[in-house]
């Protein structure tokens, strides 16, 4: 039975693939509203891909876009259900019908694109499949590694300088640092092809490394991605004469703040036991006097408005909207 | 229960007013009944010269040293969450070139009770801040104060609290000190360097039409419109 802290830390890092709750696992994930989806309209696609094919000149991400385009737009969409199932399964046998995935003869759990797909093809692909099979290899091999250890039963506290010696950081902490270098070099290329160039302006985007903390609601207000490396998150923020923002658009410097609910009483007042709005504060200074007279907007929950306004005080030159 | 921010403006001076702070806090204790004053770390501060120096010294901002330095300190240790914490919320040390100012508000939640107005006036003459007042968040909140400042510089009040201070210079922004004096309010008085006005006997309260009704009257006799709307902002 795990009954300390260091038994807790000691069994999620023998067994990497059940630790959910680890930095950044649970960036992007929420919990879904009524009526809300994930899914992406095969028109919006289409738009997207259009328009980054306008300003893409590498051949492979032309090639990586025009597949997107295909298989996840309209065009397929637009397909029969038979041509739908010929496309992705193939028609080996000539016989018209496209062929079961069961006579396919290969494992469709593990094969990341089906017989026919274009874009198992392509060499940008081929590559980072060729990575991505031996990370998966590197991780079996953990796994089997630390389901070995686990037979041996549960570790007891610390109590030499050999057992606080995070010796097994030095196993784990490659594997992350792998993936997460392959992941955010792949998700990077596809991203800066349909993603549109930052904003130009007086400041520079620098890309920084943040905690999990309203990091997804950064990420999804300022439509920067959050990249993944080594275990640390990363975002894009917009950074004027030493200060950082998170957006810059429309002439406008921006701050996103995610919801603060848990710091507020019944009347969205801030409660007057929080220790940190003088950072608001202090943060709502430094921008303003980085902007020099740039606005300055801080986009907050539409019920936290009020509160913001206690925190930030008399800070001429920030403007707090929902 | 409402809860009441007590507020005072000072000009930038460029040094951190320590002596002021030293003076201001042991008349707070008395007001608040609290032998300790907490730092964010729940631990209660020594109250001396050198202390505070080392304190402000340390949170001077590297990049730019004339905005000034922030702390909030508390009554109650705040690891405790208690909503009688009263937090008294500085900023000082702000370089006179800069257009922040110096604050030293005192933030008192809603079950703590406010104490008697006597030490905000002796807290004003410590001070001498170019403004102080007692403001009720809902009343803030309704008359939109924070975003009417924004609009104006700080030479004038953005509406008129239960219990206001104005020193002469802005007291000559809104009309002088003769038109200050005929202000229709509970009391009307020079006060330190400047006018004190009290719309009504004791706390203003926002659920009082007759409070608003004398606010709305106040405000209209220093020509500070009652009904405002902010600027449209493109965001």
């Amino acid at each position: 039975m795990i009954e300390t802290e260091a038994q807790r830390r000691w069994w999620f890092a023998t067994h990497p693939e059940l630790s959910g709750g680890r930095r950044g696992d649970r960036v992007g994930k929420h919990k879904k509203g009524k009526g809300e989806s994930d899914e992406v309209s095969p028109e919006v696609v289409d738009a997207y891909v259009e328009q980054a094919l306008e300003h893409e000149t590498d051949d492979v991400v032309i090639e990586m876009l025009k597949r997107t385009k295909f298989w996840f737009g309209s065009e397929f969409d637009s397909k029969t259900a038979e041509e739908q199932r010929a496309l992705l399964w193939g028609d080996d046998d000539g016989d018209g019908s496209p062929d079961e995935p069961a006579n396919k003869g290969g494992n469709h759990q593990t094969s990341r694109a089906p017989k026919g797909h274009p874009a198992a093809s392509k060499a940008g692909y081929t590559q980072y499949e060729d990575v991505l099979d031996r990370v998966e290899d590197y991780q079996q091999e953990i796994f089997e590694r630390a389901i070995e250890q686990d037979k041996k039963g549960l570790e007891p506290d610390p109590h030499t300088f050999l057992d606080l010696f995070p010796w097994r950081r030095l196993v784990t902490s490659p594997v992350g640092f792998v993936r997460g270098l392959v992941r955010g070099a792949a998700r990077g290329t596809v991203v800066h092809a349909v993603k549109k160039a930052g904003s130009k302006g007086p400041g520079t985007w620098v890309e920084v490394p943040r905690g999990p903390n309203g990091m997804a609601h950064q990420s999804k207000m300022s439509g920067q991605q959050i990249r993944e490396s080594g275990g640390r998150l990363y975002i894009k923020e917009y950074e004027v004469n030493g200060v950082k923002f998170d957006d810059y658009k429309n002439g406008k410097l921006y701050e996103y703040k995610g919801p603060h609910g848990h710091l507020f009483d019944k009347n969205n007042d801030l409660r007057p036991w929080v220790k940190d709005p003088g950072e608001m504060r202090k943060q709502a200074v430094r921008q303003a006097k980085a902007a020099k007279g740039i606005p300055v907007i801080w986009r907050v929950g539409a019920h936290q408005v009020k509160a913001f306004k206690n925190a930030v005080g008399k800070v001429r030159g920030v403007e707090i909207v929902p | 229960m409402n809860s009441y921010l007590f507020s005072q403006n000072c000009r930038p001076r460029g040094d951190f007013r320590i002596d002021e702070i030293l003076e201001y806090f042991d008349l707070m204790k008395e007001a608040f009944r609290c032998s300790e004053i907490y730092g964010s770390n729940s631990k209660p501060l020594e109250l001396t010269r050198e202390n505070l120096e080392r304190i402000f010294r340390k949170k001077i901002d590297k990049l730019f040293p004339g905005i000034g330095v922030n702390v909030d300190w508390f009554s109650i240790p705040p690891r405790k969450r208690d909503d009688n914490t009263v937090r008294f919320e500085i900023h000082t040390g702000t370089f006179p070139d800069e257009v922040f100012i110096d604050t030293y508000d005192i933030s008192i939640g809603e079950a703590k009770k406010v104490p008697d107005l006597s030490y905000f006036e002796k807290s004003i003459q410590i001070f001498e801040p170019f403004e102080a007042y007692l403001g009720e968040s809902e009343n803030e909140y309704a008359l939109d104060s924070y975003n009417r400042q924004q609009e104006i510089p700080f030479d004038r009040p953005a509406i008129i609290r239960g219990f206001h201070y104005m020193d002469e210079s802005l007291i000559r922004n809104i009309g002088g000190m003769k038109h200050c004096l005929k202000a229709p309010a509970w009391k009307v008085e020079r006060f330190c360097k400047g006018v004190l006005i009290e719309l009504v006997p004791g706390l203003f309260d926002h659920e009082n039409p007759e409070h608003l009704k004398i606010q709305q009257e106040a405000m209209e006799h220093f020509g500070i419109p009652v009904v405002w709307t902010a600027p449209e902002i493109d965001y």
